[in-house]
């Protein structure tokens, strides 16, 4: 039943909503612009971004990989190389063993080093990368495969004066049997330096294909030619049982790679602690107090983050996606007070709030450019430091974060082709982010640990 | 209300959704939209008109900062509404919260009967009655806008003032008998100047 109050609100509800509700007035002429000046800029081409930039890691990756991974690259210190090629159908002559003579081509390189640039046969032409290929495909550039490039020396060695590249410890192998082991000689002249190739007749179908020799200019030049003409030619028994490819079973060491030149692919996983500095702005509605964060370790802290993407002189560029979770309470005072004794016999008193738990979750993608330098002289490891930058775009707030990272370690080989990283990891965002429910800012940081995976073809 | 609507938002949805793209143009229709009804919002809860544009101009802002956070465009009307009204409430909560709520008018027994101060609300002009509304101390102001003509009950009081619902009433009839005292004064004086 309705009271004579109920009545009178009643009735002034209605008159006053019958002259309020449609009441307008004229603001400020000059308040939107205002407004404009204090409204968040548009971001119309944020989606764009993202878009072209997961575009361009990819085609960059394929392009590089395609064009620089293969065939592209060329070695960092200046090796020369002489295409060194017998044909297999090179005439031969049974009385004294000697191979027919050829003329010898000498091509631009082997005109600056006429000794290295014998041939037994015109070279045929081949493209560089052909070339670069061949010798990587000889001479594998790690101390394991010793004893392959060895056997391999020893058969190029029988053109004198050609020096090759880490072989002057080992003696100029020359077939100089006649009969069973031997099956001739060649002799070619260039620039007026004898040269004398003995190719055994057994090595007719492992000399079918081009040998490259490196060739150390360093040690070149060191020896004079004249030198080398009077050197006397020492021959040596071909060890019957290496004259095929009877190489001792190649194992791969676990030797670190680093290969700047080349484009390696980069996988990462971090778990990382959250913090935040937060700012509560002075233009605040109400006042804010008893704030509770979580404890320094705590799991409900933990994010994580997964990046991948391609590195080449130690600039990597990676896409990235991470998460993690913003908890703590904080109280939204009220006017209700308290008067509690404190232990001086003294009363105070305490402000009432009301209670505000926040659980706000990041779920991240950006992409970021770091600079990773690595340092130290183990064959299996590597120390490395890397600074980064990095943008990113939250999911569920539809606000981005600018990111600076730090990260240290260290790198072990897994594999010849395959390095695993792993060291602290920090992060810390320049950009203050705006709460979803309240005034407040943030601006988050992360602690962690990193490891990731890192591929490169040695 | 008029609304004015260009011919390229056809639709309060996609009015909303260009505001969300932060769209330049479709913030000032959503502005000529929403400008005169929402100052005469805020000149009822605000104490003088310069408080008044200060509201009006925060709740803008906030409303073109915040208005991504709006998942059902039809619903604008409301929420730009409610915006402001809570934009009000925080400002005099912020620059007046401590202010005295007892009034020397609020203890004297009035004596006219209901039918009378409706009446004379009724014969008032706008103006004038905005005026007696402006003059109550600012809570009382606050609960007899939310009350009496935005129609929000107790209970929703106490939760956007953080009091309880006893403490909302309360007030809330202490700022009605200063009202009609400020009414039969005003019409005692309207009926002396006759």
């Amino acid at each position: 039943m309705k009271t004579s109050e109920d009545k009178l609100n009643e009735a002034l509800r209605d008159v006053l909503k019958r002259k309020f509700d449609d009441y307008e007035e004229q603001p400020n002429p000059a308040a939107l612009d205002r407004i404009r000046t204090r409204v968040k800029p548009a971001r119309p081409g944020r989606y764009w971004w993202f878009t072209g930039a997961l575009v361009l890691l990819s085609v960059s990756g394929v392009l590089l990989s395609r064009y620089a991974g293969d065939y592209g690259t060329q070695p960092a210190t200046p090796v020369k190389t002489v295409t060194h090629t017998i044909a297999e159908s090179s005439p031969m002559r049974p009385d004294n063993g000697k191979l027919a003579e050829q003329p010898a081509k000498v091509s631009g390189a082997a005109a600056e080093y006429p000794a290295e640039a014998l041939s037994l046969k015109p070279a045929e032409k081949k493209p560089d990368w052909k070339r670069k290929k061949v010798v990587e495909n000889v001479f594998v550039n790690d101390l394991a495969s010793k004893a392959a490039t060895k056997v391999q020396r020893g058969h190029s060695g029988t053109v004198t004066g050609a020096t090759v590249n880490r072989n002057s410890g080992l003696p100029p192998v020359i077939a100089n049997r006649s009969g069973e082991a031997q099956g001739g000689s060649g002799t070619a002249k260039a620039n007026g330096v004898a040269a004398s190739g003995h190719v055994s007749e057994g090595m007719e179908t492992a000399f079918a294909e081009e040998i490259a020799v490196h060739t150390d200019s360093a040690v070149n030049s060191a020896l004079p030619l004249e030198e080398l003409a009077a050197m006397p030619l020492k021959g040596t028994q071909i060890p019957l049982h290496l004259r095929s490819v009877v190489t001792p079973a190649y194992k791969p060491a676990k030797v670190i790679v680093t290969n700047p030149a080349r484009i390696a692919w980069l996988f990462n996983a971090s778990a990382l602690h959250s913090y935040q500095i937060l700012t509560v702005p002075s233009s605040a509605a109400n006042d804010f107090q008893n704030f509770s964060f979580p404890s320094l370790f705590t799991a409900r802290s933990l994010g994580y983050k997964f990046s991948g993407g391609v590195e080449r002189n130690g600039l990597q560029l990676q896409l990235h996606f991470s998460s993690f979770r913003q908890t703590y309470s904080y109280e939204v005072a009220n006017n209700n007070y308290l008067v509690k004794p404190d232990g001086n016999g003294q009363y105070h008193t305490v402000r009432q709030g009301d209670r505000i738990e926040e659980n706000r979750k990041f779920s991240m993608l950006g992409i970021g450019v770091t600079r990773q330098i690595r340092w130290g002289h183990s064959p299996v490891s590597r120390f490395y430091a890397a600074f980064g930058a990095e943008y990113s775009h939250d999911f569920n707030s539809s606000q981005s974060l600018g990111w600076v990272s730090l990260g240290l370690g260290k790198q072990f080989a897994v594999s010849r082709s395959t390095a695993f990283s792993i060291g602290p990891y920090a992060e810390f965002s320049p950009v203050k982010v705006k709460g979803v429910a309240n005034p407040f800012y943030y601006q988050p940081y992360r602690v962690g640990i990193s490891a990731g995976l890192r591929f490169v073809r040695p | 209300m008029k609304f004015f609507l260009s011919k390229k938002y056809d639709s309060l949805t996609s009015l909303v959704k260009a505001c969300q793209k932060q769209d330049p143009r479709a913030q000032t229709v959503f502005y000529e939209r929403y400008k005169a009804r929402m100052t005469g919002i805020c000149r009822r809860y605000a104490r003088t008109v310069a408080e008044a544009d200060d509201i009006f101009q925060d709740a803008f802002v906030r409303i073109f900062n915040s208005i991504n956070d709006l998942k059902e465009p039809e619903a604008a009307d409301g929420w730009v509404k409610v915006t402001v009204i809570r934009t009000a409430i925080n400002y005099y909560n912020r620059t007046t919260r401590q202010q005295e709520l007892h009034s020397p008018l609020d203890s004297v027994e009035w004596q006219v009967e209901s039918d009378d101060y409706v009446r004379m609300i009724d014969q008032m002009n706008v103006r004038d009655l905005l005026d007696l509304i402006n003059e109550l101390p600012d809570k009382y102001r606050t609960v007899i806008n939310l009350h009496l003509i935005d129609g929000y009950t107790h209970t929703e009081i106490g939760e956007m003032l953080s009091m309880s619902d006893a403490t909302a009433r309360s007030q809330f009839m202490r700022g009605r008998n200063l009202l009609m005292k400020k009414l039969e004064l005003k019409g005692i004086v309207h009926h002396e100047n006759f």
